[in-house]
């Protein structure tokens, strides 16, 4: 992989316009399931390569996460990750039970809201980057994870890992919770997509 | 049925195949135990038909089925329009099972998915125990904290209300036995005057204990002599201890004049607290009490530790368990007068001097209290109240040099006003009195004094503002810098706001300590 390839800001687009579409169908998915006005930004998106690995706490601010983790696989094959901060997490979650926050309070409907908001954001993007760029993709089920950031950064710190690290807003009513959805390829992975995406445009 | 089919009954959650029209293909064990159908019933029928499921659901399995992706339906989210609604009355008292449903769609172009139903009832409901039993334990401690809150301010107010009579009497019974009295008269007025010191120890101690219960007492450490705080503690019990024929003995061998740096009253008062118990508890044999040290730089100690001993009943092992805790009183035939809060307080204290009190104790043999304490010079720098706070500054005018003094005393209460008035005029003062802010402003703008004792908390005109004033020249050039004293029953640490800020030089405790009383007029007399 190339520094230009990464530096390239017309991939950059591609990627900006592929998570836009994609995250935008995930906030319509939400706010019918939740029965709330939910909206998904996408101010940036950003390249981490392995060496870069602490650049992910650096983004996040924090040592605390929670993750919804998916792999999947076929033409392209990557995991992708929604990361949130406890504190944001834990905001979302009551937002979307409409129940009163309590800190610490990762009950078992806590975490089942949040699996399934990751499972739409991750399934939107990826769906999205699938059908746009004519990939036949298959997913895992996705899991979740209440202390995620060592899991994070050792898939980061794979030897060639490249990341695509989207940084989106959720605004639930008057709620604005920011997360990370990365999506982790390998080296030979990522060129591939490159490819394919070089390949559409 | 193949191996496959046998595993899947066999699980512990239920488990369904849809073909690419909903029509049911496999169903487990599971569900057919929790529908109540047979396995020829369900096989082939339609899950839309057969479980009715909402349009929101039907919208998440068309995406699963179209996008080829997993789709997770938590059971909070999706209310009761869950996919499968089984007829189940749950024992937890939920009509409806609470489940987690997971969508997967199958490799393979005919479109089959398979549905796993998880039932999270149980975790739910805890889920859901769990947190009204926090909100519950929240709420049943901030009722216990703000009971607690209460109670140590209620404590500590009526304590304070206290020492202002005590002040009366204890003041009024030394007066009186400073008079002529037969022996019976001598005899009530010694019990009256024993019995308001104790009362007023008791009264020490409440207060005390509360500001350990909100953090706020506070160590001051200055410069004292071992020895002579060693001796005189122990000189009171002396006494007491005669009284009983039990031997009273202090080792101070090899400690010359020697100084230590730590709060010499909180010192003197764990020794008191200590000794008094061993002698309370010992009816025979003797008491001791042992000082051993570390030399630090100098002439100044770096530790100390004292043992004080006794020949006493001793302590059990159940005793000891708690020992330190308060209201833990020691067990006695005969009972003991006290709070239970001594050996805490102590205890308290000791730690608060970087040290601790620890005892050993037999039944029938005894026991060892020995406590320890620091040096608080590495702790000079930060502490600011680390200065005596009895400075007279140079700009202290007397009316005249003799040893007889014009003496202001402003307080709202006649018995201390009356009660210094007498101590003071017994000493050959002349006294005057007023009885709030305004009387006293009165008082200073007609004729100049040497010395104004004045109550803080006065009406009209508060003994803050009335030093303000003076200070400002507002009562005339004559009394601009009379030496200051004030009175109050708390210490002079727990007053808000500086007093010398006020111009004030000396504070007095009440109940007024003769002793702390005659050191003021010495300096003011020297001045």
């Amino acid at each position: 992989m190339t520094d230009a390839s990464l530096m390239d800001p017309v991939i950059k687009d591609a990627f900006l316009e592929i998570a836009n579409i994609g995250i935008g169908k995930s906030a319509a998915s939400m706010s019918q399931l939740a029965g709330k006005h939910v909206a998904i930004t996408i101010p940036s998106i950003d390249f981490v390569r392995t060496g870069e690995r602490d650049s992910f706490q650096l983004m996040t601010g924090t040592s605390s996460t929670v993750i919804v983790e998916q792999r999947f696989h076929g033409e392209v094959v990557g995991t992708a990750i929604l990361c949130l901060a406890t504190s944001g997490a834990l905001k979302l979650a009551s937002m979307l039970l409409g129940e009163e926050l309590h800190q610490d309070a990762f009950g078992e409907m806590e975490q089942g809201a949040l699996l399934e908001l990751g499972n739409i954001m991750i399934g939107g993007l990826v769906g999205n980057m699938s059908n746009v760029l004519h990939l036949h993709i298959g997913y895992d089920i996705p899991e979740m994870q209440l202390n995620g950031t060592g899991k994070v950064l050792t898939l980061m710190q794979k030897e060639g890992a490249c990341t695509v690290v989207v940084n989106s807003n959720l605004a639930i009513e008057s709620t604005d919770v920011s997360s990370f959805l990365l999506l982790v390829f390998g080296e030979h992975e990522f060129e591939a997509l490159l490819d394919k995406i070089r390949s559409v445009m | 049925m193949d191996m496959q089919s046998e595993i899947l009954d066999a699980a512990p959650y239920g488990t369904l195949v849809v073909d690419g029209g909903n029509g049911i293909l496999f169903a487990n064990q599971w569900v057919l135990r929790q529908m109540g159908r047979s396995r020829e019933e369900l096989i082939g029928s339609n899950i839309e038909s057969l479980c009715n499921p909402s349009p929101l659901v039907l919208r998440q399995m068309i995406l699963a089925r179209e996008q080829g992706r997993p789709v997770i339906l938590s059971q909070r989210l999706h209310g009761y329009f869950l996919p499968i609604p089984l007829p189940v009355h749950h024992v937890s008292g939920f009509t409806h099972m609470q489940q987690e449903t997971t969508i997967v769609p199958l490799a393979g172009s005919d479109h089959r998915m398979a549905i796993t139903i998880r039932d999270v009832t149980p975790i739910v409901v805890g889920d859901k125990r769990l947190k009204q039993l926090q909100r519950d334990l929240e709420s049943a401690r901030e009722r216990a904290e703000r009971s607690d809150r209460n109670k140590g301010r209620f404590l500590a107010m009526i304590s304070h209300d206290i020492r202002t009579p005590m002040n009366g009497l204890i003041g009024y019974t030394e007066l009186l036995l400073d008079t002529e009295l037969d022996e019976h008269q001598r005899n009530y007025a010694e019990t009256i005057h024993s019995s308001g010191h104790m009362l007023l120890n008791l009264v020490n101690d409440i207060l005390d204990y509360s500001k350990i219960e909100d953090g706020k007492l506070r160590i001051r450490p200055k410069l004292f002599d071992v020895r002579e705080a060693v001796e005189d503690t122990v000189a009171v019990f002396r006494p007491d201890a005669a009284r009983k024929g039990v031997d009273l003995k202090v080792s101070i061998d090899g400690l010359g004049p020697v100084s230590f740096f730590q709060d010499g009253l909180r010192f003197r008062q764990v020794m008191a607290n200590l000794v008094s118990n061993a002698v309370k508890f010992t009816d025979r044999g003797a008491v001791g009490v042992n000082v051993g040290y570390t030399k630090g730089y100098g002439r100044i100690l770096d530790r100390l530790e004292v043992a004080v001993t006794d020949t006493g009943p001793g302590i059990s092992s159940e005793g000891l368990a708690g020992l330190f805790e308060a209201y833990q009183q020691l067990d006695h035939p005969t009972p003991i007068k006290g709070t239970g809060l001594g050996l805490f307080i102590s205890r308290q204290l000791c730690q608060l001097m970087g040290g601790d009190v620890r005892v050993e104790s037999e039944l029938g043999r005894g026991s060892v209290f020995r406590f320890t304490v620091s040096s608080a010079e590495a702790q000079l720098e930060a502490c600011e109240d680390a200065q005596p706070m009895e400075v007279y500054p140079p700009h202290v005018r007397r009316t005249d040099q003799t040893d007889s003094l014009r003496v202001l005393v402003v307080d709202d209460s006649p018995t201390n006003c009356r009660l210094l008035g007498s101590l003071l005029g017994r000493l050959g003062h002349q006294v005057d009195s007023a009885g709030d802010g305004n009387e006293a402003a009165a008082c200073l703008s007609l004729k100049p004094y040497d010395l104004v004792i004045m109550d803080l908390l006065l009406p009209h005109l508060s003994g803050f503002d009335l030093a303000k004033n003076l200070r400002q020249g507002a009562y005339g050039e004559g009394n601009r810098w009379v030496a200051l004293c004030s009175l109050s029953g708390l210490e002079k640490h727990d007053i808000s706001g500086s007093l010398t800020d006020y111009g004030f030089h000396f504070h007095l405790r009440k109940p007024i300590d003769t002793l702390a009383l005659n050191e003021v007029i010495r300096a003011v007399v020297e001045a």
